[in-house]
């Protein structure tokens, strides 16, 4: 089973996902040449934006999800092609799978189609990103994507290695910094999207997250920690990315779902993906219902599973939920694991009106 | 006992490495993970899984005649697959290189080989000596069918077990999403292959595990333990357990793959004070009394009480594991001369450049072992970025 691209449209929001090969082709295509495969994902998102009546020069933030870790740097060069400048904050992360056997990288973006100024930043103390066709914080209007930080020095070296809190410190820092050079404050941040090198350091960072950066419980915020097999540098154990509204009034609402755990403490439906599915699903229904928003606004999903069983069941269980009305932007990948052992999915959504 | 590095056409680029195509040992031939690549080692057949798949077959076939035997003496494989998904295809294209006897094959996730694209590793032991060569195919249902794939593998004093899952009479994985209860089904099914392969637990030197989660391993310790709670320490086997990102039969959360020796006498269990399992039934490395086969236990960058060592420094966690490797071959009265195959699990995949250089200098550059290395999503403490596996036989009488 796979996922359709599509382009939801929120007033001058365009959400975009899942643009790697999809299963209308036989196989992915071109097979095993991620340079061709990243020309038709950013070929596929073109297209989706012109028809919402924007263009590349619009994304503010763009995930790329990638078969293998050192096929970032080929992915960054079309990338750097194909936005010219002013680039978005990109996130690049390797995944364990992705819905298509053989597909190497997708891509998931934000664009915003106002007329506000586009402002790119890049803070002096990660000098490095400079050499990368992604700003690390990339703002229009109130809206601003923070791209994922890592703990590293001005010239890219790994800060304390080994110290997954440490470096996680570190990378909060620079999304706290980033904020603050955009006009905004770690206080405007609705969503936090996390990688880790192991998910069994998440507990660890969950420390340094709530009581040096946001508060006991995250102060309400929505944050997806996942596990994944490799970060862009060798070295590296953790990444942290930001949805940031700065705005008087809230444009977009950020959600997470994952099988939680039942009276025995253990998570619910151990072993049974789709009903995992569906308990992840509600999850998220709830976390929007905080917001005031329903599964019906969700615009991009991004979802993390633990193997090629749990994303079948989970895409089923989107597609009847979904059924309805308007999907949304998904883009779907494997992870080595989330917060749980047993937990095999994890849901992160954008949902806006 | 002669041990013999062996080179084929082709594998120009081991010569960079300190890492040998194969190396044969008596009659064993160890054989490092075959792929689809170039001579000069660029990967060839991009994207297309069944020609890397024959490919690397090919050149495993050319090993194989090099060091005067045929595919048909392959006894043991272990197969690490970036997509899981498309195991069944590899062994698609394997049936056509294994049409009778089919090794013990146990196919694994990858998160990573050398290079990005390579989509699939085989990595072989073969049994060069004239035994007949006995294969396990349980004719009960559950143990996939179609596949070149036995459930055991016997020739000599070797028998080899394939990964074993907790696998119901009709091929259903059960009870789904428990670790510790399905390592129970894959021992008692390693015990069942042992017998028909005229084994016993008693002459099992090694146990490799593979688990979903690496979180998965915890609760398998206890199994593990209980298997074992009866044999003494100073006979304990050694035990390796991976965190891989999936696994080939849905449903599955851990595999248990076994090398048994029927040589005589007890099994010896050598553990350096060093390691900090010393005081479980897991050995540093162990093999038969009268035997020359010695399994080594996954070594990590870990010192005597399990503190992770040098966190976060690549190199020297892989020093680490080399200097653990080597008190235990030196204890059964070897030495490193005598590691005739290695299998390195690394948390980055990318790391395997730095591991092989830091095992330069523990290797004879003339012959080094078979070397395969690996990514994996986790090991036992999340501070370890390696484990490395070994294979040693004591050139002995």
């Amino acid at each position: 089973m796979t996922l359709p691209s599509v382009a939801r449209k929120v007033g001058e929001l365009v959400f975009v996902g899942g643009t790697g090969p999809s299963a209308d082709a036989p196989a992915a295509a071109p097979p095993g040449d991620v340079r061709g495969q990243a020309h038709a994902a950013f070929d596929a998102l073109a297209e989706l934006l012109e028809t919402a009546g924007g263009d590349l020069g619009d994304v503010i933030d763009l995930v790329s999800l990638h078969a293998d870790a050192r096929t970032i740097e080929m992915v960054f060069e079309v990338g750097r092609e194909r936005f010219g400048g002013d680039f978005p904050a990109w996130t690049p992360v390797a995944v364990t799978a992705l819905p298509v056997p053989g597909a190497l990288v997708t891509l998931s973006a934000v664009a915003h189609l106002g007329d506000a100024p586009k402002r790119c930043v890049v803070p002096d103390t990660i000098m490095w990103w400079h050499d990368l066709p992604a700003s690390a914080g990339c703002r229009k209007g109130d809206l601003l994507f923070v791209a994922g930080m890592y703990g590293s020095d001005a010239d890219g070296n790994v800060n304390t290695p080994g110290d997954h809190a440490g470096q996680a410190r570190n990378a909060l820092n620079r999304v706290k910094e980033i904020c603050e050079l955009s006009g905004a404050s770690l206080g405007d941040v609705v969503a936090v999207t996390s990688f880790h090198q192991d998910p069994r350091w998440i507990p660890s960072v969950a420390a340094v997250y709530e009581e040096e950066f946001f508060g006991a419980g995250g102060g309400g915020r929505a944050w997806s920690a996942v596990g994944v097999p490799g970060l862009l540098r060798l070295g590296m154990l953790g990444q942290y990315r930001a949805v940031v509204d700065a705005g008087s009034d809230a444009t977009l609402a950020a959600a997470t779902g994952a099988p939680p755990a039942g009276e025995d403490g253990d998570v619910v439906h151990r072993g049974d993906p789709e009903a995992q599915a569906r308990a992840a699903f509600e999850a998220l229904e709830q976390s929007l219902a905080g917001a005031g928003m329903s599964l019906a606004d969700v615009v991009q999903l991004a979802s993390f599973h633990i193997d090629a069983e749990a994303f079948e069941a989970a895409a089923r269980v989107g597609r009847e939920l979904f059924g309805g009305g308007d999907a949304p932007a998904w883009t779907a990948a494997g992870m080595t694991g989330t917060w749980e052992e047993g937990q095999q999915h994890a849901l992160h959504a954008l949902a806006a009106r | 006992m002669t041990r013999t590095a062996i080179e084929a056409e082709g594998l120009d680029w081991y010569e960079g490495l300190p890492a040998s195509p194969a190396v044969r040992a008596g009659d064993l031939l160890f054989v490092s993970g075959q792929l689809s690549a170039d001579a000069a080692g660029r990967p060839l057949d991009a994207g297309d899984v069944r020609a890397q798949a024959a490919r690397a077959l090919d050149r495993l076939q050319a090993i194989l005649e090099a060091a005067g035997g045929g595919l048909d003496d392959v006894v043991d494989v272990i197969s690490f697959h970036t997509d899981v998904r498309r195991v069944r295809e590899v062994l698609d294209v394997a049936a056509g290189y294994f049409p009778a006897h089919p090794p013990a094959w146990t196919p694994v996730a990858s998160t990573g080989s050398y290079a990005d694209g390579l989509e699939v590793t085989i990595r072989a032991i073969a049994h060069l000596g004239d035994a007949p060569k006995r294969c396990v195919r349980p004719e009960a249902a559950g143990w996939p069918e179609g596949v070149p794939v036995s459930a055991a593998c016997r020739r000599g004093d070797y028998v080899f077990v394939a990964g074993q899952m907790a696998t119901t009479a009709t091929g259903e994985l059960e009870p789904r999403g428990d670790h510790a209860a399905q390592a129970r089904g894959a021992y008692e099914h390693v015990g069942r292959m042992l017998a028909r392969a005229g084994a016993s637990i008693g002459d099992v030197l090694d146990i490799c595990s593979f688990h979903l989660d690496p979180r998965g391993m915890v609760p398998c310790e206890r199994v593990h333990l209980d298997t074992w709670r009866d044999t003494p320490i100073p006979n304990a086997p050694a035990w390796t357990a991976i965190g891989v990102p999936g696994m080939w039969v849905p449903g599955a959360l851990a595999q248990y793959r076994v090398i048994a020796d029927l040589s005589p006498g007890a099994r010896v269990a050598r553990t350096p004070a060093s390691i900090h399992w010393k005081n479980t039934p897991n050995s540093g490395g162990s093999r038969k009394e009268g035997g020359t086969l010695i399994g080594i236990a996954g070594e990590v960058a870990s010192d005597a009480e399990g503190n992770v060592t040098t966190p976060g420094d690549t190199f020297r966690q892989a020093r680490y594991c080399f200097n653990r490797i080597r008190e235990v071959v030196e204890m059964h009265g070897g030495s490193m001369h005598d590691v005739v195959e290695i299998t390195s699990f690394h948390k980055d995949h990318r790391d395997w450049e730095i591991v092989m250089e830091a095992g330069r200098e523990f290797f004879d550059s003339d012959s080094p072992p078979a070397w395969t290395p690996t990514g994996a999503t986790g090991l036992w403490n999340p501070g370890y970025q390696h484990e490395i596996y070994a294979l040693a036989v004591l050139e002995g009488s």
